[in-house]
């Protein structure tokens, strides 16, 4: 095996690691608020970080073009971003209890992309285009403002009901949460261990041919994800119900305000990487437009959007209803990222022909 | 030189002693010059606040002490010594020190992690330095114990989570407000607790304030002190969607504010938060209030739930200002310890010693032509030379030992010889 590929894999590892050491820290810190946990957690981060930027690099190197072709090279960039976007935020301003959200969910990412390892290959000829990184990191970086929406959103739920003293919501909102969370990755590591058939048509598109059996197993990923997710979220759930957790998470003011900003600048990126996928699908396929499952949710993702702004713009509303809005909107997004590529076929799958 | 401390406090003395022997600054003063005058003690720090008043000394000889100091205090007091007896303590040593940062980070106040001590510590040493009662010892170590108070609270949370009815209100009051520079509260009733809580609004950027009471002259009155606005109880609806804040503590035997008027004010005001703060019993607002989009309500229960949550959070601060101290008496004891002069000489000595002989060293291997006898004669030389220099240093410091205020030259020798830091003497257990 190429040598560089052996070390960009083993960095990669070594980012992983760091990611799920450091995640416990950073909710150890939620929990008991230690200086020390925050700052060894801080600095295992850092070095993750470095180790998963070599590896980046060593992957643009030796497949001659950015990380972004294939759902291994696309989720370990988006884990990376997370990271680094994390950090810089926390060293200007003080969201250190952030991190035991978004740095879990930083592991989570990337240690899915490893799930999907995939070795470097050559892009398509069709696809080969300056586009390929423009229109991808503008994508990338409009569901990242989504999720980040999707988060402060969902603090502010939890936030609403610790306020108000009604702890049985607290935990509700945790096992909902953590139990969807659960559906998802079931669903993944289902569908991964079903290994449905692949058959491609003239054009290059995928096709995946699900049998019973398959089709149970994505089930059967799924029921237990939910199970799982529901026991971690009544956990989680119970241990942030209690009078003063309040005090750990920022005002309602400020998530309000976090989600919608988030969205309010998401949305417009989201409506560029609409545009530049058309004028680069216009070079590569010859037509702007063609119902692709990945431009058909994108637009839903969009017209979703959309009407949160405009509920919030024309009709004034704010608090738990936008919060709500924006914590489910992150459906709408996951499903465009990686549902239609895992679960639909078409020209956005990932794979390479 | 002994350290030991005089004191009483809420812990230890009923209010009634408490108020008597506070003493303001004339009297403190007074108190000093009599112990300095007519006693072993050679420096002395009144501390005097509502709830407790100490005296730390430092004495040249270790059996005089606590009866010196109940007599001065009994005098400057005007209280029989008898009285006092019963209601004091007496730390000598290093548990003087351990007092002095337990008190200094506020771990022996009535409400632990309070600010004011700090300041009250600062004032008190600074008032004593001024009028030359203090020396070395008491210099460094209230120096240190104003750093110890310090770090204390930057280095744990002791401070952070608030204990009192109502500064746990604002606290609750800031998750919803960030910012609470501008918002208008509404007071039901005029109160103490209510006025409290205003003031604390007040001093966290609440800018206006409509205040209701059964009686409107009362309103008019509190309006007045808050700069604010009176209004007739009987409208007091009509005025509800203008707050962001609501502070209800009237002795109505009834809700005054129900759901269904509370939800008519948040339709008017577009659904922006209220939060209400009922601290009346019976209870002034409908509970069922807190179910209303946006409207957040806290009652007196719910308010007390917090604090006592917070008291657990602040114990558990305290057990880290608690190792903190520790290090800290452990590093003032290694300083005292450098004091004593038998370790003192044995560093300067030995510091002497190593100089010698590198530079007999250096100097033997330039010039290699003497004979072994020769080399002895130098060796001879050089330790003569080092002997005659000590020798009256040495003799000085073991006098100076004995003597009142002789750790003046103990430290003298050790920072002009920069021996400090190098002393190898163990610690003080007195």
């Amino acid at each position: 095996m190429d040598p560089l590929i052996k070390l960009e894999e083993i960095l990669f590892i070594v980012a992983v690691v760091s990611y799920l050491v450091s995640s416990f820290l950073y909710i150890w810190y939620l929990i008991t608020r230690s200086d020390r946990a925050v700052k060894l957690g801080t600095i295992i981060l850092v070095l993750g970080l470095a180790a998963h930027t070599i590896a980046l690099m060593l992957r643009w190197v030796s497949s001659g073009h950015a990380p972004m072709a294939n759902l291994y090279e696309s989720l370990s960039l988006f884990g990376w971003g997370i990271v680094l976007f994390f950090l810089i935020a926390q060293h200007f301003y003080p969201v250190k209890v952030a991190g035991s959200l978004v740095v879990p969910t930083a592991f989570l990412i990337t240690s899915v992309a490893g799930v999907f390892y995939e070795g470097p290959q050559p892009l398509v000829p069709a696809l080969q285009s300056y586009w390929l990184w423009i229109h991808v990191t503008i994508a990338m970086l409009s569901y990242g403002l989504f999720a980040l929406a999707f988060g402060a959103g969902f603090f502010y739920i939890v936030q609403e009901y610790l306020l108000k003293k009604q702890y049985q919501n607290v935990v509700a909102a945790f096992v909902i949460l953590l139990a969807a969370l659960g559906i998802v990755l079931g669903l993944w590591a289902g569908s991964v261990w079903a290994e449905p058939a692949k058959v491609a048509d003239e054009l290059g598109r995928i096709d995946k041919i699900y049998t019973g059996e398959d089709t149970a197993k994505i089930l059967g990923g799924a029921g237990f994800g939910l199970l799982i997710g529901a026991i971690l979220g009544f956990v989680a759930g119970k241990g942030a119900s209690r009078p003063g957790f309040s005090k750990r998470l920022p005002s309602l003011d400020v998530l309000d305000e976090v989600s919608y900003r988030a969205i309010a600048f998401g949305f417009p990126l989201l409506t560029i990487g609409i545009i530049t996928g058309a004028i680069w699908a216009d070079q590569a396929w010859g037509r702007w437009w063609g119902w692709d499952p990945k431009e058909t949710w994108s637009f839903i993702t969009w017209l979703y959007y959309g009407a949160y702004l405009h509920t919030r713009l024309t009709m004034g509303w704010r608090g738990k209803h936008s919060a709500i809005l924006a914590v489910i909107g992150l459906v709408a997004v996951m499903f465009t990222y990686l549902g239609v590529n895992l679960l639909l076929s078409g020209l956005h799958s990932y794979t390479p022909t | 030189m002994h350290l030991a401390v005089l004191g009483i406090n809420h812990k230890s003395a009923p209010v009634e002693l408490r108020e008597k022997v506070s003493l303001d600054h004339e009297r403190c003063g007074q108190l000093s010059e009599h112990l300095l005058d007519e006693t072993a003690i050679t420096e002395v720090v009144p501390l005097s606040t509502c709830n407790r008043t100490e005296i730390y000394v430092v004495s040249s000889r270790p059996e005089v002490g606590r009866r010196e100091i109940v007599v001065s205090l009994a005098r400057a007091a005007r209280v029989g010594q008898s009285d006092l007896e019963d209601c004091i303590y007496f730390h000598e040593g290093a548990e003087t020190v351990d007092h002095l940062y337990r008190v200094v980070a506020s771990l022996d106040s009535m409400v632990m992690g309070e600010a004011q001590i700090l300041g009250q510590v600062k004032e008190a040493y600074r008032t004593a330095h001024r009028q030359q009662t203090t020396s070395v010892l008491l210099n460094r170590l209230f120096r240190h114990a104003l750093e110890v108070g310090k770090r204390v609270r930057t280095d744990t949370r002791i401070g952070e989570n608030p204990v009192s009815v109502s500064s746990v209100a604002v606290d609750m009051v800031k998750k919803v407000y960030d910012d609470l520079e501008g918002r208008t509260a509404m007071l039901l009733g005029a109160g103490t607790m209510s006025e409290l809580t205003a003031t604390h609004l007040a001093s966290h950027g609440v800018s206006r304030f409509l205040v209701s009471n059964r009686t409107l002259g009362r309103a008019e009155e509190l309006a007045e002190k808050f700069d604010g606005e009176p209004v007739p109880f009987d409208d007091l609806v009509t005025y509800l969607p203008r707050a962001d804040i609501v502070i209800s503590s009237t002795g109505a035997p009834h809700y005054v504010l129900r759901r269904g008027e509370v939800e008519r004010a948040m339709r008017q005001r577009h659904n922006k938060p209220i939060f209400f703060i009922d601290i009346a019993v019976p209870r002034d607002i409908d509970p069922g209030v807190n179910s209303v989009y946006n409207a957040f309500l806290y009652d007196i229960d719910d308010l007390n739930e917090v604090a006592a949550a917070n008291a657990a959070e602040r114990g558990k601060e305290a057990r880290k200002a608690e190792k903190i101290i520790r290090e800290e008496v452990d590093s003032f004891g290694e300083w005292v310890a450098g004091l004593d002069a038998i370790p003192t000489i044995a560093a300067l000595r030995e510091q002497a010693e190593t100089i010698k002989e590198e530079e007999l060293g250096k100097a033997l291997r330039k010039i290699d032509s003497l004979s072994e006898k020769e080399v002895n004669r130098v060796e001879t030389m050089a330790s003569a030379i080092v002997n005659k220099i000590l020798h009256s240093p040495t003799v000085e410091l073991k006098k100076a030992a004995n003597e009142r205020g002789g750790y003046m030259y103990v430290e003298s020798i050790r920072r002009l010889f920069g021996l400090n830091g190098t002393g190898k003497g163990g610690r003080r257990k007195d």
